[in-house]
C-alpha cells in the first residue's frame, strides 16, 4: 500500500517529477507533496470545485483524479494562470469587480473561468452560470463573479 | 472633514476615500493562489491528525482502547477526553468578560462520559500521513452503551423524554445563561430545557381584545449549516518549555487562544495564535473544535501536527444553526395598525445549551412599533450537533414567522405590504420588547427606497409555460455588535503606513481598515498596507462577528490615524520651532496657520522622521458603544412550476440601511452573499436525519447550497442613514441580509400558488404537498 | 433621577413593579438600591460583584461597554438586557 510510485508530468509549463502512493489524489500531491497550496480542498468528493485544475485542456476536480493518472499529461493550476509580471485578465477582473470575499473558492473559479474563455470567447451570462455551476461560492451570491467573467471577456477582446 | 448638504438637505461629509472602491489589498494573493488558509501550512516533520467520531446519537462511553492504533507503525499519539484538563460544569467567566461553560465546551471538543450526537468527537490520532491516521482511527475500540436519543425540539421538552444531561441547570432569568449542571444533591427532576424566558411590554392579553383581526400560525425550521467552503483545520507546535504556536483560521485569534488555553488548563499567553486567511465563517468559526486537539496531539507526539476535517466531518461535527418550532400571533385594526403581538419560540441548541433563541425573540418584532407585546423562548438540548452562531443568529427563523404573518395581515386587510410595514415601522424612539428604545435607525427610509424602486413598481410579468409567478417582500432586523479592538499604524519613511489590526478578514475588512486610516491622513487607500496581527503582535481584539468589524476595528484604525496626525503636528511644530497649536493637518498636508505659513506634506515629513526625533507609530485601543442597528427590506420574484414544485428566484432586490458604506463593493457583496444563503435556507437547505440520528445528506451533493445556476443577479441597494455613534457613520452590514429572504420567498410563493407555507425549506415536495392540499386532489 | 426598568422575569421580585425612579450616579449604585428595595435582585444581576456576563446595561438606548461603571444622567433610562454577543465577547458558546 505504501509503495511509492514515480510520476512524470508537466505542471504550469514545468516538467515535474514526484513520488506518491497509489491512493493519493492529484489534489493531495499538489498540496502536500509539491506544496502548491493554491489549489484548495473544500469537499474532497467532487462537489465544490475549489480544487479545479485544467488537465490536458479539460477542467477537472483534482480531488477526483488519482495522482498516478497524470503521468505524461499537462496540468494548469492557479499558480500558472498569471504571467511573470502581469495578472491574467480574469484575475484582474476579479480584483476590479470585487468578485471575492473570503477567497477560498477563488482559485477554482478563476481556473474554471479561464478554461471557459479559452474555448468560448463570447459567452452569455447564462452560459457563464451554467459553466460555473460546479464551483460553489458561499460568500458572494455569484453576482460579482459572473460580472467579473463578463468583464474579463470584454478585456480580452 | 468638510460637511456639505445634499439635495435633500442631509449633511454629507466630503470624504475622499470612504465610499470609493479601491482594489482590496489582499486581493492579489487570493487571485494567484498565494494566500495561505488554515490547511495550507506544511511544517518540517509535521504529523497528520484525524478525529474519531461517534457512530451513535446518544450513548455512554464504557471504555476506549487505543492499543492497536498505537501499535501501528507511524502512529505517534492518541488522545481522548482523559488528556484534557478537568473542567467545571458550572458556568464561569472565561476572562475578557466572556461567559461560558468550559465543561460543555470541552465535552463538545471531545466527548467525556457520553456521546450526544452522531459525529461527536471521541478520540484523535497523530500519524505520519493522513491515510495512516485514518487507518489508525479504525483500530481504536470504543465500547458504547447505546441510549435512546431525542431529536425533535417539542419531543425533547416533554416529561419523560430521554435526557441528554442528568442534572441540567434550568435557567429562568431573561438573560439566558449558557447552562450548567446542578449540584449533585439537587433532587429536582431533570429536563432538556436549558433556559426559558419571557419579555413583555404593556398588556398584550387585553390589547388582543381590541384587535379587528388576528392572524396566528405555527412555523417550523430545520438546522442549516453555515456552509463555508473551507473545512476546519488547525496546526500546532508544542515546545518543551510549554509554549505553543497554533496556526488556524477562525473568526478570532484571541478567542481561539483563550478557549484552547482554558480547555488545556494553561495560561493563555503560553499559546501564540497565528491567524491564517479564513475561508468563510458566517459565525461557525467562533468555537474551538480542532484547535485544542492539535495542541494536545503536538504535545503528546513531540512533533508539529496538522489536524483537518473532511466535509462530512464539518457537517456532522460542527455547529449548524437551530431547528425551531414557533407560534406567532399578531392582532391589527382594520386600518392596518398593529395592536398586539405574541411569539413563543423553541429553538434546538443541539447537544449542549446555547441556541440563539434569545436574539430570536428580541429581533422578531423589532421592525415594528408595538406597545403591547409578549415573547417567550425555550433553549432545548437534543441529540444533534451543538449549534454555532450563523449570521444574525436566531433572527432569520423568527423573522420568517413574523414577516409571513405581516404579509397575511396586509393581504386580508387589503393594504400594500410595504405600506403596512411603513405604517407600523420602528423609528427613532420606538421601544423594543426588551425595553430599550431605538436611536437613529433607517428602517422607514429603507421601505421608502424600496417603494420607489423599479422592482416594486414594474409588474412581475406574465406566467410562462404553465409556471406561476409571484412577488413577496419581507423585512429583517439585526442588533449589530461592538467590542474591544486594537490597531497599530507605523509611518514608513516612504510616506506610506503599515497598519496592523486584530480582526480576521472574512470579506474585505482589511481594505476597510486601510481606507479608514487613509481618509484621516489624506492618503490613498493603496498607501496604507493593512495586515491582521497574531496574538503576540496586536492588542486584544474581539471576534470578527456581530457585524462589528467595520464599526469597532474601523474605529480603532480611525483613532490610530488620529494619533499619527497628532504626532505629525507635534513634529512639524518642533521642526518649525512653533507651538503645535499653530499647525494643522488637512488632506495630507501640514500647514503653519499664521506667520511664515510653512507647509510640509505628510510624505515629506515621513521621510525625515528618523532624523527629527524618531519614528511615528499611531496606536489605539477602543471598546466603543454607539452601535447602530441594521434593517433590511427585500423583494423577491419567484416562478413556481406546479408540475414539479420547483421554485426559481427570477428577480431579487435587497435594500439595506448601512449607515455609511466604507467600500460599497464589499457592502454590496455582503448583502448579495447573505441573500444567497437565505435563498438556500428558504428553498433547499436542511439537515436530513435518519431515525437513528444519522445525517443523510452530509456532502455538498446532497446538502444543496445554491450554485450560480440557481440564482439571478442580486441587486443590492445601499441606503445610508449615518449612525451618529460612529466617526464615519458606519453600521454593521454583514448579518441582516440573511434575515428577510425566507419570508420574502414564502410570501412570493403564496402570491404565485395561493398557499401559505410555514415550514422550511420550501422544496419541491413541500410545494407540491401545498398545491395538492389546496386542490384537495390528494395526488401522490 | 434615572428611570430604571425591571426585566419581565425579575418583576416577581418587585411584586409587579415594572419601572422606578432611582437617584444614583452609576449602575453599581442602581443595583445597590434595587437590592435594598427588592432583596434578591443583585443575585440575579451580579456574580462576585460584577455584572453577570450574560447581562448588559442599556442606558438611553445604547448598550454600555462599561457595565457597573457606566454613569447615569438625570432622566436617563436604564435597562438590563441580555448580552447579544455580537463582537462583544471574546469567547463563549452564545450567539455571535
Amino acid at each position: 500500500m505504501n509503495e511509492k510510485i514515480h510520476v512524470k508530468t508537466k505542471i504550469n509549463d514545468n516538467d515535474v517529477e514526484f513520488l506518491c502512493e497509489a491512493r493519493q489524489s492529484l489534489l493531495e500531491v499538489l498540496r502536500d507533496v509539491l506544496d502548491m497550496t493554491g489549489t484548495k480542498e473544500g469537499c474532497n468528493d467532487g462537489n465544490c470545485g475549489a480544487c479545479t485544475v485544467i488537465l490536458d485542456g479539460q477542467i477537472v476536480d483534482s480531488c477526483l483524479v488519482l495522482a498516478v493518472e497524470v503521468s505524461g499529461k499537462t496540468i494548469t493550476t492557479i499558480e500558472g494562470i498569471a504571467g511573470v509580471d502581469k495578472l491574467h485578465p480574469i484575475q484582474q477582473a476579479f480584483l476590479e469587480q470585487a468578485a471575492l470575499q473570503c477567497g477560498i473558492c477563488t482559485p477554482g473559479f478563476i481556473v474554471a473561468s479561464k478554461a471557459l474563455l479559452d474555448r468560448e470567447p463570447n459567452v452569455s451570462e447564462g452560459r457563464i452560470r451554467h459553466w460555473l455551476a460546479g464551483n460553489l461560492c458561499r460568500c458572494t451570491g455569484y453576482d460579482k463573479i459572473v460580472r467579473a467573467v463578463m468583464a474579463a471577456q470584454e478585456n480580452t477582446k | 472633514m468638510t460637511i456639505k448638504l445634499d439635495d435633500k438637505g442631509i449633511s454629507k461629509p466630503n470624504y475622499k476615500v470612504i465610499g470609493t472602491r479601491p482594489i482590496r489589498h489582499d486581493g492579489l494573493e487570493k487571485v494567484t493562489g498565494q494566500a495561505r488558509y488554515s490547511a495550507d501550512i506544511n511544517l518540517p516533520g509535521m504529523l497528520y491528525g484525524k478525529v474519531l467520531r461517534s457512530p451513535h446519537a446518544h450513548a455512554r462511553i464504557r471504555g476506549i482502547n487505543a492499543g492497536k492504533a498505537l501499535a501501528l507503525k507511524g502512529v505517534f499519539a492518541v488522545i481522548t477526553s482523559a488528556d484534557f484538563s478537568i473542567q467545571s460544569d458550572k458556568v464561569i467567566d472565561l476572562g475578557e468578560g466572556a461567559m461560558t461553560n468550559p465543561g460543555f465546551l470541552s465535552q463538545n471538543v471531545m466527548a467525556k462520559e457520553k456521546v450526544l450526537y452522531k459525529g461527536h468527537a471521541v478520540a484523535a490520532v497523530a500519524a505520519e500521513s493522513l491515510h495512516l491516521a485514518e487507518e489508525a482511527l479504525a483500530l481504536i475500540d470504543v465500547d458504547y452503551e447505546v441510549m435512546n436519543p431525542v431529536f425533535d425540539v417539542r419531543e425533547a421538552m416533554k416529561p419523560g423524554a430521554p435526557l441528554l444531561h442528568d442534572r441540567l441547570y434550568h435557567s429562568s432569568t431573561p438573560f439566558m445563561r449558557p447552562g450548567g449542571l446542578k449540584d449533585d444533591d439537587d433532587g429536582s427532576p431533570g429536563s432538556n430545557i436549558a433556559s426559558h424566558f419571557v419579555f413583555e411590554l404593556g398588556n398584550p392579553e387585553n390589547a388582543f381584545n381590541e384587535a379587528d383581526i388576528i392572524v396566528e400560525r405555527e412555523f417550523q425550521t430545520k438546522p442549516v449549516h453555515q456552509g463555508y467552503i473551507e473545512p476546519h483545520a488547525a496546526t500546532a507546535t508544542w515546545n518543551r518549555d510549554g509554549k505553543a504556536t497554533l496556526w488556524c483560521s477562525s473568526q478570532g485569534q484571541f478567542t481561539m487562544r483563550d478557549q484552547s488555553a482554558a480547555l488545556l488548563g494553561i495560561p493563555a499567553s503560553n499559546i501564540r495564535v497565528i491567524p491564517l486567511e479564513i475561508g468563510g465563517g458566517f459565525g461557525g468559526k467562533t468555537l474551538v473544535y480542532l484547535e485544542p486537539i492539535a495542541l494536545l496531539l503536538a504535545k503528546k507526539a513531540g512533533r508539529s501536527v496538522k489536524v483537518t476535517m473532511s466535509r462530512k466531518e464539518v457537517f456532522e461535527g460542527t455547529g449548524p444553526t437551530s431547528g425551531s418550532f414557533m407560534r406567532v400571533k399578531i392582532g391589527a385594526n382594520n386600518d392596518g395598525k398593529f395592536v398586539a403581538a405574541e411569539g413563543v419560540l423553541a429553538y434546538e441548541a443541539g447537544a449542549f445549551p446555547g441556541s440563539p433563541v434569545n436574539p430570536g425573540v428580541q429581533c422578531m418584532f423589532a421592525s415594528y412599533d408595538l406597545k403591547d407585546v409578549r415573547v417567550e423562548g425555550y433553549d432545548v438540548v437534543v441529540n444533534k450537533q451543538k449549534v454555532a452562531a450563523y449570521r444574525a443568529p436566531g433572527s432569520p427563523g423568527s423573522c420568517f414567522a413574523v414577516e409571513t404573518i405581516v404579509d397575511e395581515l396586509a393581504e386580508k386587510l387589503n393594504i400594500d405590504p410595504l405600506e403596512i410595514r411603513r405604517k407600523n415601522g420602528a423609528k427613532e424612539g420606538t421601544r423594543r420588547v426588551s425595553g430599550p428604545v431605538f436611536g437613529k435607525i433607517g428602517y422607514l427610509e429603507t421601505i421608502e427606497t424600496a417603494k420607489a424602486h423599479p422592482h416594486y413598481i414594474e409588474p412581475i410579468g406574465n406566467n410562462l409555460d404553465g409556471k406561476l409567478r409571484g412577488r413577496g417582500v419581507a423585512s429583517g432586523f439585526w442588533f449589530n455588535g461592538s467590542g474591544p479592538a486594537c490597531a497599530t499604524a507605523n509611518v514608513n519613511s516612504d510616506g506610506t503606513v503599515s497598519l496592523i489590526e486584530g480582526s480576521p478578514d472574512i470579506g474585505g475588512t482589511r481594505a476597510m481598515a486601510a481606507m479608514s486610516v487613509a481618509e484621516v491622513l489624506g492618503l490613498s487607500a493603496q498607501d496604507v498596507h493593512p495586515s491582521v496581527g497574531d496574538t503576540d503582535s496586536i492588542g486584544y481584539t474581539s471576534n470578527t462577528g456581530g457585524s462589528s468589524v467595520a464599526f469597532k476595528t474601523g474605529w480603532a484604525c480611525y483613532e490610530a490615524a488620529q494619533d499619527i496626525k497628532r504626532q505629525c503636528i507635534d513634529r512639524a511644530a518642533e521642526i518649525w520651532g512653533v507651538d503645535p497649536g499653530q499647525v494643522e493637518m488637512h488632506e495630507g498636508v501640514l500647514n503653519e496657520k499664521s506667520g511664515a505659513r510653512r507647509q510640509i506634506t505628510f510624505k515629506e515629513l515621513a521621510s525625515v522622521l528618523l532624523s527629527t526625533g524618531g519614528p511615528v507609530v499611531g496606536k489605539a485601543t477602543v471598546d466603543p458603544a454607539g452601535v447602530g442597528g441594521a434593517f433590511a427590506l427585500h423583494i423577491a420574484d419567484v416562478e413556481v412550476d406546479p408540475q414539479t414544485g420547483k421554485v426559481d428566484v427570477i428577480r431579487y432586490t435587497a435594500f439595506q440601511d448601512v449607515g455609511r458604506a466604507v467600500h460599497p463593493s464589499y457592502v454590496e457583496g455582503q448583502i448579495q452573499g447573505g441573500v444567497a444563503q437565505g435563498i438556500g435556507w428558504a428553498l433547499n437547505e436542511e439537515y436530513v436525519f435518519s431515525e437513528d440520528g444519522t445525517m443523510l445528506n452530509s456532502s455538498f451533493l446532497d446538502y444543496r447550497m445554491p450554485t450560480s445556476l440557481d440564482l439571478p443577479m442580486i441587486e443590492a441597494v445601499i441606503v445610508e442613514v449615518p449612525n451618529p455613534g460612529h466617526p464615519f457613520g458606519v453600521r454593521g452590514v454583514g448579518e441582516v441580509p440573511i434575515v428577510p429572504p425566507m419570508a420574502a420567498i414564502a410570501n412570493a410563493v403564496y402570491d404565485a400558488i395561493g398557499v401559505r407555507i410555514s415550514r422550511l425549506p420550501i422544496n419541491p415536495a413541500t410545494v407540491l404537498e401545498a398545491i395538492w392540499a389546496k386542490e384537495g386532489s390528494g395526488q401522490g | 433621577m434615572a428611570r430604571v426598568f425591571i426585566p419581565t422575569m425579575l418583576q416577581s421580585l418587585t411584586s409587579g413593579v415594572k419601572d422606578l425612579w432611582i437617584d444614583a450616579r452609576n449602575i453599581e449604585e442602581v443595583v445597590g438600591i434595587l437590592e435594598k428595595q427588592f432583596p434578591g435582585m443583585s443575585d440575579r444581576l451580579l456574580v462576585e460583584g460584577n455584572l453577570v456576563s450574560t447581562v448588559v446595561v442599556s442606558v438611553d438606548g445604547q448598550v454600555s461597554r462599561l457595565g457597573l461603571l457606566e454613569r447615569v444622567q438625570d432622566e436617563s433610562e436604564v435597562h438590563f438586557v441580555p448580552n447579544m454577543g455580537g463582537g462583544c465577547n471574546g469567547s463563549h458558546p452564545l450567539p455571535e
